[in-house]
């Protein structure tokens, strides 16, 4: 039984595209470890994510991701337990804004502040699975 | 060159195949050589000069041509219309540069319009390339005189272009593999990584070769070199067109990712290569098996200097060696501290030696049935003067990786030896050998050494081994075993049960000593498999005829059911923790004194151990 998260939140004033990229390989060194896939976009200063894994793990990951300085207003999106993990063999994809494909976001109706203000949590994976799926083919 | 004389005839000097003299309007005639001249004899000089120039131009492996101020020919040789493959007629006198040049289109290089005439005597002096319309590449020097005419040497340097590309191309790939080389490695970072000021991210991927070792030892070097070119070629077929496959050397690769999102593509990648490079080879007829393991670093991120990223890359994958084989990871900064803290550490290290900051502390070894010291185990300890006590599990791995080990291997056989003859006969001291004592080829004449020097009898000096060394190279290892035995040395094997397969290496060899590891004391008492375990190895002990001794009995009840499960030893805090040397005959005195109880300095080390 694998557990699947998703939450959105605000980057901390000065993260950079460099943060962000730390972070990432942190989290595939981590993931890989512990047996962890998921995939997180960067855009507007947002990040969106998605953590799926044995329960304990993501539990015990989430609690670290959401104690990060790199990012505030926290918001968990979705909690649920699936059968088969979406980002099979994906320690942390990222996307950043000008990775993703401008016709996924028009076609999902793009503007500021978003996905942050609009996603709820089933919208939000499949945005997230989107992105790393439409970049990774490009 | 010598300038062209002016009386010389304007005539094309051609002699056509076959012809030995050159022929032409102003050639002599046969006849004339043996009539004699009716010119003056000053004519004659000048004719015969002329006639060794006209031979001269015509046997030059140079072409030659001359022009007057109008740009017409005046004179040029074979070679010259051979070089432009221009039909004999515009060989003659009074053709055009233009019509020259209509007649073999040509186009000069960029190199070489760009390149500026240089002041010579008389003139001016050009050195023009040409690309023929056929490939070919020519080279001219053109001497422009200051009345306007000039004279010009063609090469036809085609095919030395092509050694000298083909050398230059040599020299910067591998020749075993044809992959890139360090060097075309670098070049082609260096060129780039400009990319990544667009948004682009360049991943480099370092990975050498699990095992490769072993196959190159047993299957021979020509295999190991097949291998070599079969990983080359899985690795090009694992990546696209515009990245990079290079051989660092030995059985290192290094792949160059562009222009795809990171880090996920590198992660991919290196997951396809785990996986290609896992699957079996086929050398002729033998199966080999490897892996790899491999390490990540990504420009801009982590540099955007090719031998940083080259670094990180390589710090990567031996940070994901020390965890696990067949894995991936990507470099991070703390990588880089740690390295800066190992290098420090190992020169810390390389002077420990001399400065005497190395002692050895000894742990007894005591026979349970009845109670005595049989033996003191020598543990080695760094006091540093800054970090103070090191702790053998930092600074023994560094000292095994980069080979100190031998020569502080080396000092603690002497010194242990050396201490052992102050203690009461027959007290055996233990000292621990590693892998990499083995895999050198001094250690047996470092032990024959440290006896000679030390008078210790052979019986009372014990080397502790691990299975590590049996891994390595199991016949070499049994081999130097062997020769230690002969030496008279008693050995044993350490650890035991924490390795995979412990049982066949007792089977290979009649070790004196099976020293059962401390997690199944210290899981005795909880565990009842553990205790089994225990009772096991002591009873395979006594059919082999291999004595046992239990390391890490810290609590009476573990002494005694060690005890009551057959062990002989047992070596422990319960009955002292390592001291230094001049610790050591005033707690031999301590034991023996209170045999068979004990206590004394477990009682001291640890007062919780007493009932």
């Amino acid at each position: 039984m694998i557990l699947r998260i998703a939450y959105v939140s605000r980057a901390a004033p000065g993260v950079t595209e460099r943060d962000v990229f730390d972070i990432i390989r942190v989290a595939h060194n981590r993931n890989r470890q512990h047996d962890l896939s998921g995939g997180l976009v960067f855009i507007d200063g947002h990040f969106a994510q998605v953590l799926e894994g044995m329960p304990y793990r993501v539990h015990e990951r989430f609690a670290r991701i959401a104690r990060d300085p790199r990012h505030v207003a926290v918001d968990l999106r979705l909690e649920k337990r699936v059968q088969e993990r979406l980002f099979e063999g994906e320690w942390m994809a990222l996307r950043c804004a000008q990775e993703i494909d401008p016709g996924l976001l028009r076609a999902r109706a793009h503007a500021p502040g978003w996905p942050a203000d609009r996603f709820d949590g089933d919208a939000l994976v499949e945005f997230v699975k989107a992105c790393c799926t439409a970049a990774a083919v490009a | 060159m010598p300038s062209v004389p002016t009386s010389f005839p304007r005539a094309a000097a051609r002699r056509r195949p076959g012809q030995r003299k050159p022929a032409g309007p102003a050639a002599p005639r046969p006849d004339t050589k043996t009539v004699p001249s009716p010119e003056g004899p000053e004519l004659a000089a000048l004719r015969r000069e002329n006639e060794l120039l006209r031979e001269a131009l015509h046997d030059l492996p140079h072409g030659l041509c001359v022009f007057d101020g109008d740009d017409r020919l005046l004179l040029a040789n074979d070679r010259y219309l051979d070089i432009w493959s221009l039909p004999p007629a515009l060989g003659r006198p009074g053709t055009t540069f233009a019509e020259i040049m209509a007649a073999n289109p040509a186009e000069e290089t960029e190199a070489s319009r760009a390149r500026a005439p240089q002041q010579a005597r008389g003139g001016f002096v050009r050195r023009r390339e040409w690309l023929l319309r056929d490939g070919r590449t020519v080279e001219v020097v053109v001497r422009r005189r200051a009345d306007g005419s000039c004279v010009a040497l063609h090469e036809d340097v085609t095919d030395q272009r092509r050694v000298a590309e083909e050398l230059r191309r040599l020299a910067r790939h591998d020749a075993l593999t044809g992959l890139a080389n360090r060097q075309l490695l670098i070049e082609h970072l260096a060129q780039q990584l400009p990319r990544t000021r667009r948004g682009e991210a360049v991943a480099v991927l370092c990975l050498d070769l699990d095992r490769f070792k072993a196959v190159n030892d047993t299957l021979g070097h020509a295999a190991g070199d097949a291998l070599l070119r079969e990983v080359a070629a899985r690795l090009r077929a694992c990546v696209r067109g515009s990245d990079v496959v290079a051989r660092l050397g030995g059985d290192e690769f290094v792949l160059v990712q562009l222009g795809a999102p990171q880090p996920s593509a590198a992660n991919a990648l290196a997951r396809r290569v785990i996986e290609v490079l896992g699957q079996p080879f086929d050398l002729d007829g033998q199966r080999a098996h490897i892996g790899t393991t491999v390490g990540i670093a990504v420009a801009p991120f982590d540099s955007e200097e090719p031998e940083v990223l080259l670094r990180g890359a390589d710090l990567a994958l031996y940070h994901a060696k020390a965890t696990a084989r067949g894995t991936v990871r990507f470099f991070e900064p703390e990588m880089d501290e740690q390295a800066r803290r190992r290098r420090g550490l190992e020169a810390d290290l390389r002077r420990a030696l001399q400065a005497g900051e190395l002692r050895l502390h000894y742990q007894p070894q005591v026979s349970v049935e009845p109670m005595h010291v049989t033996g003191l185990e020598a543990l080695l300890r760094w006091q540093h003067p800054r970090r103070g006590m090191v702790s053998p599990a930092d600074f023994v791995p560094l000292a095994e990786e980069t080979g100190l080990v031998v020569p502080i291997g080396r000092w603690v056989l002497h010194e242990a030896c050396r201490q052992a003859t102050t203690w009461p006969p027959h007290t055996r001291v233990a000292v621990n050998v590693s892998a990499a004592q083995f895999r050198g080829t001094r250690l047996l004449q470092d032990v024959s050494d440290a006896l000679e020097a030390s008078g210790l009898a052979a019986d009372r000096l014990e080397v502790e081994i691990t299975e590590s060394v049996m891994i390595d190279d199991t016949r070499q290892a049994l081999e130097t075993l062997r020769e230690l035995r002969q030496l008279g040395v008693r050995i044993a094997m350490d650890d035991f049960g924490t390795g995979y397969s412990s049982l066949s290496y007792l089977r290979s060899f009649p070790f004196d000593r099976i020293k059962i590891d401390r997690s199944f004391v210290r899981d005795m008492e909880a565990n009842p498999d553990a205790l089994s375990i225990v009772r096991a190895v002591a009873g395979l002990g006594r059919s082999l005829g291999m004595a046992t001794t239990v390391e890490g009995v810290e609590t009476e009840g573990q002494l005694q059911a060690v005890r009551r499960e057959g062990c002989a030893e047992a070596q422990g805090f319960l009955f002292s923790r390592p001291l230094p040397a001049d610790e050591v005959p005033g707690l031999l005195a301590r034991l023996e004194g209170h045999r068979p109880a004990v206590g004394g300095a477990a009682a001291h080390a640890k007062p919780e151990a007493r009932e």
